[in-house]
């Protein structure tokens, strides 16, 4: 290879690494400076050793093509911000909407069992969120394209911010106290309906030949009242304990934890019966809501159990970068 | 815990810390080698000749980015019969800028001075 064809194939690896509007005005003047290097490194009689020396100075064909090229990016730091918030909405409609049509699936109680209707639902959530987001990104990338120049960043844009509008720092463990006091008094008269006048769970029929008040709940679930007591008188003694101590702390985040695992194991039984309700369509609805409890049930202990290892709240996307790093 | 760097990491920090370091002075030393038109490869030398080394790789595109961003001119020219080459010029909004940036360059230079103690107050 001389060193001419050298200095050609050189340019052309650079040049096809460069946005075509830019690319032949670059070329000429690469080859420009090439030619010049080398007539003054080899003394005006150019030879292939000296032009791979030069070469290999200017650098790899990529990395000198990175430099002229301008800075690109699919979504810019201008939109950025937007991005997330519209991924975030997006991905939030498409999990609601999912467990909707989820609780309907297990409401017309079709043939398949538990574990498959979840992995069901969790493909068919992942294959929806990816495509959405994917449908998001693209719409943001064309903005990016569009009008990405012509953005302005909130900070540029004058008296918009004001250092009196800052929101005030939320501090997870802090506690709201009348929050607490309400959540504790209907949690304890709940106990109370729950253990002093099961026969609530009624219903009223005035039509037929047995009109009159029946219980609409079966003794089977009856028969977990104690359990949801224990659960529940938990759940009080919790909230007492981080009401007087006036802020939540490790110890009481761990204790969560374990309440919430024991009441999830009580909605598991119940969810369990084979009838919950006297009212076989009863029984299907209160089914598909409690299988909807369980999923959420699950995902909230997944979530705190992270914030409490990891030490801070749990952001997905920050997690697995750490974890990649 | 945050783990220990090897040597090839804090090779590449030290690195990447004296591009950003250098980023900013050689748009400046290029400015002022520009009062005069030069042709990329003369420009060069004339910096390495004052001990300036840069990268060819480095050079030559920041001249596009500063003749896109208005601060230099250039036009193809073909002087005593030699090959066609582009001759960069500072633009006239290149001299107002670069005037301004010498003047905070002196003032850069001597807080810097004091504050890596190389000079008395």
């Amino acid at each position: 290879m001389d060193t001419n064809e050298m200095i050609d194939r050189y340019v052309n690896e650079v040049g096809q690494r460069l946005p075509r509007k830019t690319r032949a005005d670059i070329e000429l003047e690469l080859r420009s400076l090439l030619l010049d290097t080398i007539e003054e490194r080899s003394g005006g009689e150019p030879t292939p050793k000296i032009a791979a020396e030069v070469l290999r100075e200017f650098g790899h064909p990529e990395g000198i093509a990175a430099q002229y090229r301008p800075e690109e990016s699919l979504i810019g730091p201008k939109l950025f911000p937007v991005y997330k918030v519209v991924i975030a909405i997006t991905l939030t409609i498409i999990g609601v909407l999912h467990l909707i049509g989820w609780g309907f699936v297990l409401w017309q109680g079709s043939g398949a069992g538990f574990v498959d209707k979840v992995l069901s639902f969790i493909f068919s959530f992942g294959r929806s969120a990816i495509i959405n987001a994917g449908i998001v990104t693209l719409i943001f990338a064309v903005i990016e394209r569009v009008a990405g120049d012509s953005l302005e960043l909130p900070e540029k844009q004058e008296g918009v911010w004001d250092p009196f509008d800052l929101p005030p720092v939320q501090d997870p463990d802090r506690i709201s106290r009348s929050e607490l006091v309400v959540g504790i008094f209907f949690t304890v008269a709940f106990i109370a309906w729950l253990n002093f006048f099961p026969d609530w769970f009624g219903g009223a029929d005035f039509g037929g030949e047995g009109s009159g008040i029946f219980v609409l709940v079966t003794a089977e679930f009856l028969a977990l009242i104690p359990w949801f007591t224990a659960s529940l008188l938990l759940e009080v003694l919790l909230k007492t304990a981080v009401l007087i101590q006036g802020r939540w702390n490790r110890v009481t985040r761990w204790l969560e934890i374990g309440t919430s695992l024991f009441s999830l194991y009580v909605t598991y039984r119940v969810f369990s019966l084979e009838q919950i309700s006297t009212v076989p369509f009863f029984t299907t609805g209160a089914k598909a809501v409690l299988a909807i409890v369980l999923l959420i049930g699950v995902l909230e202990i997944i979530g705190k159990l992270i914030r409490l290892l990891l030490g801070r709240p749990f952001k997905p996307h920050t997690f697995i970068k750490s974890k990649l790093a | 815990m945050r783990r220990m760097a090897t040597n090839n990491e804090k090779e590449a920090l030290y690195e990447k810390l004296l591009l950003e370091l250098r980023r900013g002075v050689l748009m400046l030393a290029v400015l002022s080698k520009l009062q005069d038109e030069q042709y990329g490869y003369s420009l060069k030398q004339s910096l390495d000749e004052q001990g300036m080394e840069i990268n060819e790789g480095t050079l030559y595109p920041l001249l596009r980015r500063l003749e896109s961003q208005g601060l230099l001119e250039s036009d193809w020219q073909v002087v005593d019969d030699a090959r066609p080459r582009r001759y960069y010029k500072m633009s006239q909004e290149g001299e107002m800028v670069f005037a301004n940036l010498t003047q905070e360059w002196q003032a850069l230079v001597v807080v810097m001075n004091q504050l890596l103690g190389l000079t008395t107050k």
